[in-house]
C-alpha cells in the first residue's frame, strides 16, 4: 500500500491552472525526485502536500487514510515534513531551542528550564542524525548547510515518514551535498519515503528511485532512474518542439555594441562578466536561481554599483549612480517579481503603466491629464493588456497582463537597451507568445535586449545567443549549433565541456 | 457609501451640538447668517490642523507618520516670539519662523530616510526633543509680542486663513493631484521595493515630504500666534494626535499607497466641529453629566483613530 | 545565561558598564561639598525604578515586535484610582492592589486589541495615549467633586513604595525578572516570535497567545513601576503627569541593545539604559546646566542612540530590500 496517494488533485489561482489532475503514488522508503521549469506547477505542488495551499478537487491519501491539511502544522503532525529553501526560523536563539520549538521543555523540580538537558537531547538528537553541531550555538551563526540539517533533524525528530525537499542544494557546496545525501540514504534505509524536487538534473540521477516531470501543471512522465537520463528529462521537462512557438521575424543584427562589460564584479555577487549587446540582438542569460544573473542585471540598471571591471553604454563609459541616470540614457530594467518588485496591487492599471513614462510627458511637474490617458490606452493597446479600463486595480488582472504591464511601463518610452528578468514567469500560454512577439519586434527595431530567463525553450528559442552563469560568473557562452537545453543545463551545473565553452566579449 | 459617511457626520455632529448648546433661530436667514459664521469660525479656528493636515496625508501615503507636529508648530511660535515686536517683526521673526520649521522638518526626514529609524520612533524622539527645545527657549513664560505688529492679526482671521489655506489647496489641491511628485510619494508608500526599481529616490522624496510637513507647520504658527496672540512651552500639544485622526478619517491608510486630501480636509472639520461643540457644550455637559465634557475629546479621540485605522485596513482588504 | 547572549549583546552590555562607570566619576566629581556620594546612590533606586521596571516589561513587548507607547498613560489611569482610593479611606495595601491592578487590566486589554482587531500595536497604543489619560480625566471628575485637576496625597503613610522601599521593590524584582528571564521558557518564546511568526506557527505555538503573554506580564512590571511612581508624588496631575516617559523607557530598551523589531535583547541592557539615561541627566543637572535644556538634551540622546542603531542595520537591510 503506498504511503501517499494522489488522486486527480488539481489547483488553480486567478483562472490560471497551475496542477491540472495530478495521479501520484509514494512508497514508504522511496525517493521520488520532481523536476519541472519554472511555473510548471513544483512549487503549488509542495504547498498542497505541506499543507499551505488546499487543492481545488482531487483526493490525497496518507497511510491509507484521506488527508485534508488546513495548516503547515497538521501535515507535520501527520508527518509530513516539508524543508523550504527559506527556512523558517528563529535566529537569535540556540540550536536546541530551535530543535525543541513547541516541544515541552525538560524543567527541573522547581519549575525552571534544565538549560543542561534541554541541550543533552538536542544533542541526541542531533546525533542520531549523525550530525556534529553544538547545541549551544546560535543558529544565525550555523551555516546554511547546517540549518537545512537541523530542519531535517527537527522533522525527523517528529517521526516524520514523508520528507520534502525543496532545491536543497541551492545553497550548499559539493562537500556538503554529498553529506546531504549520506543523511538522506540513511533515512530511506529507515523507511522514510523523500520527494527530492530540484533543478540539479545530475543529483537527481544519482539519488532517486524514481524521477516525476510536472511541465506546465502536468504530470507528464514517471519512470525509474535508471531508464532515465539527463537528455530525457530535459525533453519531458520542455516538450514543445522550439521553432513553431518563437518568432524569428527580425533580421540579422547590426554591429554595434550598445552594452559591454569587461571583468564586471561585485564583492560576493558575481565576478569577471565580460559580454556584449548588440543592437538588434537578443542575448539570453541562462542559470539557476543563484547564479548571480539578477544581480548583475541590478548593477547594470545602476540599482548598486559594480567594485571591479568596467561597463560601456553605447561606446562611453557606464557607471550609473541610480537607476533614474539609466532611464535617461535609455535602459531599462524589468524585474523579476512584478509583485514584490514591480507593481503596488492596490493601484490601478493606467497608473502602473504611466509611472513609466511620467517623466517624458510632465511639464513643470505636472501630466497633462489628456496627454497621459492617451498614452496610457495606447499602451494598453499596444500591449495587448485585457482590462475593463485604465482604471481596473492591477491587482485583479491576470499574471499574464500584470507583466504585460510592467512590460509596458519600461517599453512604451522607447529605451534602447532592455534588460529583462524572466519576462514570461507565472504566465499563461497565449500571453506567453504575445511577450515573445513583442520582444521580438523590439529586436527587430534595432534595440539591443539582454533577457534573464530560467525557461529553456523561451531562452534558447528568443535568443540570438546564451550565456550561461553559475556561481557568480559566466561558464559558457552557447551559439549556433551548441545552443541546446542539454548544454545550457550542463553549463548551469558546471558540467559543460563543449565548444562555446569560455565566453569571448565578441 | 463610505464618501457620504463623513459629510453626514459632520452635519449630524454640528446639529448635535447647536441643539445642546441651545441655539435658538428667528428664521431662514438667521439660520444661514448662523451657520456661515459657525463654519467661518471652524475654519480659522482649525488652522493648523488643516494646514497640518495636509502635510500629515504626504506623510501617511508613504506609509510613515510624524509625532512632532505639535511641537514643532510650538517651537517655531516660541522662537519666532522672542524677537521683538513691532513692524520690524515681519523681516526678522517670520524668516527665522520659515528657515526653522523647513530644518525641524529636514531633520525628522533625515532621521528617517537616512538613519532609517523607524518614522514612529523617530518622530517620538523628536517631538520630545523639540517640546524640550521649547522650554528652553521660552521656560515658563507666556510671550506674545503677536498683537503689537501689524497687519499679524490678518491670518487669524476667517479672511486670513481663507486666503492661506486657499493657496494650500490651490498649491496642494490642483497642483499636487496631477503632479508627478504625488505619483512617485504614492508609490513609495505602496511598495517601496517596487518605488526603487522604477528609479524614484526614495531618500529624498522622504525628506521633501517631511520637510514640506515643517513649511506648514511654520504656516500653522502664523495662523495658531495670529489667533491665539500669545504662546507659552506647552501650546499646541496634543495637536499632533487631531492632525492623525482627521486624516485617518478622511480615509487616509496608515500602511501607505493611498490618500485624499479632500478627505482629510472633511476630516478637520469634523474633528475641529467636535473639539468646538465639546468646547461650547461645556455648560449643558456640567448640568448633565458626572464628568467635564472636554475630558471625552481625549476617548473620543482615541476611540475615532482606532475605528478609523481599523476601517481603512478592512476596506483595503477587501479591495484585493 | 551570559553564554546565551551574542557577542553583540555583550559588548553593548560592556559598553554600558563602563559609561555608567564614567558617568559616576563625573558625578562623584561635579558633587559639591556637603552633598554626599553615597546619599545619590542611596537615591538612585527609587528615582530609576519606574524606568527600569517599565523598562523591562517593555522589553517583553518588543521582544515580541510589538512595542506599546500608552504606557504613561496608563500609569496615569492607575494613579487616579490610586489617589480616589486615598481620598475615600482606602488602606494602603488596597490602593497599592488597585494601582497594580488597573495598570495590569489596561496592558491586557491593548493586547486584546492587538489581537483581536488586527491593527498594528503601534497605533493601538498610540489611540491608548490619548483615550488613557482621557480616562483617567473622566474618572477624576465622577469621583472626585469639584475636581480642580490634581489629587493630593499628603499622607505620608501612602508613599512607602514610592520613598521608602522603592530601591529594594527594585532590587528584589529586577533579581526575580533576571532570574525569570534565564530559567524560563516563556520569554525565550517572546523572542522567537519576534524572530519569525511562521517557525512559531509552524512549531504549532500560538502567536496570539505568546504575544498576550507579553502584555501581561508587561503589565504586571509597569503596575509596578506605576506604583512606585505615583507614590513619590504629593498631588497626582493627569493631565501632565509622566508626559514623555515612554520615550524613556523605550530609550533605555533600546540603548540596552535590544532590537527594536524584535527578536534579540536581553533585561540586562535595559536596566543597563535606564542608569545610563539617568546618570546622565543626574551629570547635568550636578553640572549646573539649565533645567530646561535637560529634557531637550535626554531627547536628542535617546534619537541619537537610536538612530546610530538603526543606521548599523541599515546597510544590510537595503540590499535585502533590492534583493
Amino acid at each position: 500500500m503506498p504511503l501517499l496517494k494522489l488522486e486527480a488533485v488539481e489547483k488553480s489561482f486567478a483562472g490560471v491552472r497551475a496542477l491540472r489532475p495530478i495521479q501520484l503514488e509514494l512508497a514508504a522508503g522511496e525517493v521520488l525526485g520532481l523536476i519541472g521549469e519554472n511555473g510548471a506547477g513544483k512549487s503549488t505542488l509542495i504547498k498542497v502536500l505541506s499543507g499551505v495551499l488546499a487543492p481545488d478537487a482531487g483526493v490525497i491519501t496518507w497511510e491509507g487514510r484521506p488527508a485534508r491539511f488546513q495548516t503547515p502544522h497538521e501535515a507535520l503532525a501527520a508527518g509530513i515534513a516539508t524543508i523550504h529553501q527559506e527556512l523558517a526560523c528563529c535566529g537569535s536563539l540556540s540550536v536546541a531551542e530551535n530543535l525543541l520549538l513547541g516541544e515541552p521543555w525538560p524543567r527541573r523540580a522547581w519549575g525552571g528550564v534544565a538549560w543542561g538537558r534541554l541541550e543533552a537531547e538536542a544533542a541526541r538528537q542531533l546525533a542520531h542524525f549523525g550530525l556534529d553541531i553544538a547545541p549551544s550555538r546560535f543558529f544565525h551563526e550555523l551555516s546554511a548547510a547546517q540549518k537545512q540539517e537541523v530542519a531535517i533533524a527537527r522533522a525527523l525528530s517528529r517521526q516524520a515518514r514523508l520528507l520534502i525537499l525543496d532545491e536543497p542544494s541551492a545553497s550548499l557546496s559539493e562537500p556538503e551535498v554529498r553529506r546531504l545525501f549520506e543523511h538522506l540514504e540513511r533515512l530511506r534505509a529507515a523507511g522514510v519515503a523523500i520527494l527530492y524536487v530540484s533543478h540539479r538534473l545530475d543529483e537527481i540521477v544519482k539519488l532517486t528511485d524514481r524521477v516525476a516531470v510536472l511541465r506546465d501543471g502536468e504530470l507528464v512522465a514517471v519512470y525509474p532512474t535508471r531508464e532515465a537520463d539527463v537528455k530525457r528529462m530535459v525533453r519531458d521537462m520542455v516538450g514543445r518542439p522550439l521553432d513553431q512557438v518563437y518568432p524569428h521575424t527580425r533580421p540579422a543584427r547590426a554591429d554595434s555594441r550598445s552594452l559591454e562589460l569587461e571583468r564586471v564584479g561585485r564583492a560576493g555577487m558575481f565576478e569577471e562578466v565580460s559580454f556584449a549587446v548588440h543592437s538588434g540582438e537578443i542575448v539570453g542569460l541562462a542559470g539557476l536561481v543563484g547564479a548571480g544573473r539578477s544581480e548583475l542585471a541590478r548593477a547594470i540598471f545602476g540599482l548598486y554599483p559594480v567594485d571591479r571591471g568596467q561597463m560601456r553604454l553605447f561606446g562611453r563609459p557606464w557607471t550609473p549612480r541610480d537607476p533614474r541616470q539609466a532611464l535617461n540614457a535609455g535602459l531599462v530594467y524589468v524585474p523579476e517579481e512584478r509583485k514584490r518588485q514591480g507593481l503596488v496591487l492596490e493601484h490601478s492599471v493606467g497608473e502602473s503603466i504611466s509611472i513609466g513614462f511620467s517623466d517624458l510627458l510632465a511639464r513643470w511637474g505636472l501630466i497633462p491629464a489628456g496627454a497621459e490617458t492617451a498614452r496610457v490606452q495606447r499602451a494598453l493597446e499596444t500591449f495587448a493588456i485585457r482590462a475593463t479600463g485604465p482604471d481596473q486595480t492591477v491587482g485583479t488582472l491576470s499574471g499574464g497582463n500584470q507583466q504585460k504591464a510592467l512590460l509596458a511601463r519600461w517599453l512604451d518610452r522607447e529605451p534602447r537597451v532592455i534588460v529583462l528578468d524572466e519576462p514570461t514567469r507565472g504566465v499563461d500560454v497565449g500571453a506567453k507568445a504575445e511577450i515573445h512577439a513583442l520582444i521580438d519586434r523590439l529586436a527587430g527595431q534595432g534595440k539591443a535586449v539582454l533577457m534573464v530567463s530560467s525557461e529553456l525553450p523561451e531562452v534558447l528559442g528568443m535568443s540570438d545567443r546564451v550565456l550561461v552563469m553559475r556561481g557568480g560568473s559566466v561558464s559558457a557562452e552557447l551559439r549556433g549549433p551548441a545552443m541546446t537545453q542539454e548544454n545550457v543545463i550542463l553549463a548551469a551545473s558546471g558540467l559543460y565541456t563543449g565548444e562555446g565553452g569560455s565566453p569571448s566579449s565578441c | 457609501m463610505r464618501r457620504w459617511v463623513l459629510p453626514l457626520l459632520l452635519l449630524a455632529e454640528v446639529a448635535l451640538f447647536t441643539a445642546i448648546g441651545g441655539v435658538s433661530f428667528h428664521g431662514p436667514g438667521d439660520v444661514a447668517r448662523y451657520f456661515a459664521s459657525y463654519f467661518g469660525d471652524l475654519l480659522a479656528q482649525s488652522a493648523p490642523v488643516l494646514l497640518l493636515g495636509f502635510g500629515m496625508t504626504l506623510v501617511l501615503i508613504t506609509a510613515g507618520i510624524d509625532l512632532s507636529v505639535g511641537s514643532m508648530v510650538a517651537l517655531v511660535a516660541a522662537v519666532m516670539a522672542t524677537r521683538p515686536s513691532g513692524p520690524g517683526f515681519w523681516w526678522t521673526a517670520v524668516p527665522l519662523g520659515l528657515v526653522l520649521a523647513v530644518l525641524l522638518g529636514l531633520t525628522n526626514g533625515g532621521l528617517i530616510a537616512w538613519l532609517d529609524i523607524p518614522p514612529i520612533i523617530a518622530t517620538l524622539g523628536t517631538m520630545i526633543f523639540y517640546r524640550g527645545l521649547c522650554f528652553v527657549v521660552l521656560g515658563d513664560a507666556e510671550k506674545s509680542p503677536f498683537i503689537d505688529v501689524p497687519g499679524y492679526e490678518w491670518f487669524g482671521q476667517f479672511s486670513g486663513v481663507a486666503i492661506v489655506v486657499g493657496l494650500v489647496l490651490v498649491g496642494g489641491g490642483a497642483c499636487f493631484v496631477r503632479s508627478r511628485w504625488r505619483r512617485e510619494l504614492l508609490m513609495l508608500g505602496g511598495n517601496r521595493v517596487a518605488a526603487r526599481y522604477a528609479a524614484i529616490p526614495v531618500n529624498r522624496r522622504l525628506c521633501e515630504v517631511y520637510g514640506l510637513v515643517g513649511l506648514l507647520a511654520f504656516a500653522a504658527a502664523l495662523c495658531f500666534t495670529a489667533r491665539n496672540s500669545s504662546v507659552s512651552a506647552s501650546s499646541l500639544t496634543g495637536l499632533e494626535l487631531k492632525v492623525i485622526v482627521a486624516v485617518v478619517l478622511g480615509g487616509t491608510r496608515v500602511q501607505g499607497g493611498a490618500g485624499s486630501i479632500v478627505g482629510t480636509f472633511f476630516g478637520v472639520l469634523v474633528v475641529a466641529a467636535l473639539d468646538e461643540g465639546l468646547r461650547g457644550a461645556a455648560t449643558w455637559g456640567d448640568r448633565h453629566l458626572p464628568f467635564k465634557i472636554s475630558h471625552l475629546q481625549y476617548l473620543l479621540l482615541g476611540a475615532l483613530l482606532v475605528a478609523g485605522v481599523w476601517l481603512n485596513t478592512r476596506a483595503g482588504a477587501d479591495k484585493k | 545565561m551570559l553564554t546565551r547572549l551574542s557577542p553583540y549583546l555583550r559588548q553593548r552590555l560592556a559598553f554600558l558598564v563602563a559609561g555608567n562607570v564614567v558617568l559616576l566619576v563625573a558625578i562623584a566629581l561635579l558633587l559639591k561639598q556637603g552633598a554626599s556620594f553615597s546619599d545619590v546612590l542611596e537615591r538612585c533606586g527609587p528615582d530609576v525604578a519606574p524606568t527600569v521596571l517599565a523598562g523591562l516589561g517593555m522589553t517583553g513587548v518588543i521582544f515580541t515586535g510589538a512595542i506599546d507607547i500608552s504606557i504613561a498613560s496608563i500609569i496615569v489611569v492607575a494613579g487616579t484610582v490610586f489617589g480616589i482610593l486615598v481620598q475615600r479611606g482606602g488602606s494602603p495595601a488596597a490602593c497599592y492592589a488597585a494601582c497594580v491592578l488597573v495598570t495590569w487590566l489596561l496592558s491586557m486589554v491593548n493586547g486584546w486589541l492587538v489581537r483581536g482587531l488586527r491593527v498594528p500595536a503601534i497605533i493601538i497604543t498610540l489611540a491608548g495615549l490619548t483615550f488613557y489619560r482621557g480616562l483617567a480625566l473622566v474618572i477624576a471628575d465622577m469621583a472626585i467633586p469639584s475636581f480642580t485637576g490634581n489629587i493630593s496625597v499628603p499622607d505620608e503613610a501612602f508613599h512607602g513604595p514610592g520613598k521608602v522601599y522603592g530601591g529594594w521593590i527594585l532590587v528584589a524584582v529586577l533579581a526575580g525578572a533576571l532570574a525569570w528571564e534565564a530559567f524560563a521558557r516563556v520569554p525565550r518564546r517572546w523572542l522567537a516570535l519576534g524572530s519569525s511568526e511562521e517557525a512559531c506557527r509552524l512549531a504549532g505555538l500560538n502567536p496570539g497567545r505568546i504575544l498576550q503573554s507579553a502584555f501581561c506580564a508587561s503589565g504586571l512590571f509597569l503596575g509596578l513601576a506605576g506604583l512606585i511612581f505615583v507614590t513619590r508624588v504629593q498631588a497626582i496631575e493627569p493631565a501632565r503627569m509622566a508626559l514623555g516617559f515612554e520615550l524613556q523607557v523605550i530609550g533605555a530598551v533600546v540603548l540596552g541593545g535590544t532590537n527594536i523589531f524584535g527578536g534579540e535583547g536581553c533585561f540586562a541592557g535595559t536596566v543597563l539604559g535606564a542608569l545610563f539615561l539617568y546618570f546622565t541627566a543626574q551629570v547635568l543637572v550636578y553640572a549646573g546646566v539649565n533645567p530646561y535644556f535637560q529634557e531637550a538634551v535626554t531627547g536628542a540622546l535617546i534619537i541619537g542612540v537610536i538612530g546610530l542603531d538603526c543606521a548599523l542595520h541599515r546597510r544590510r537591510k537595503l540590499l535585502e530590500e533590492l534583493a
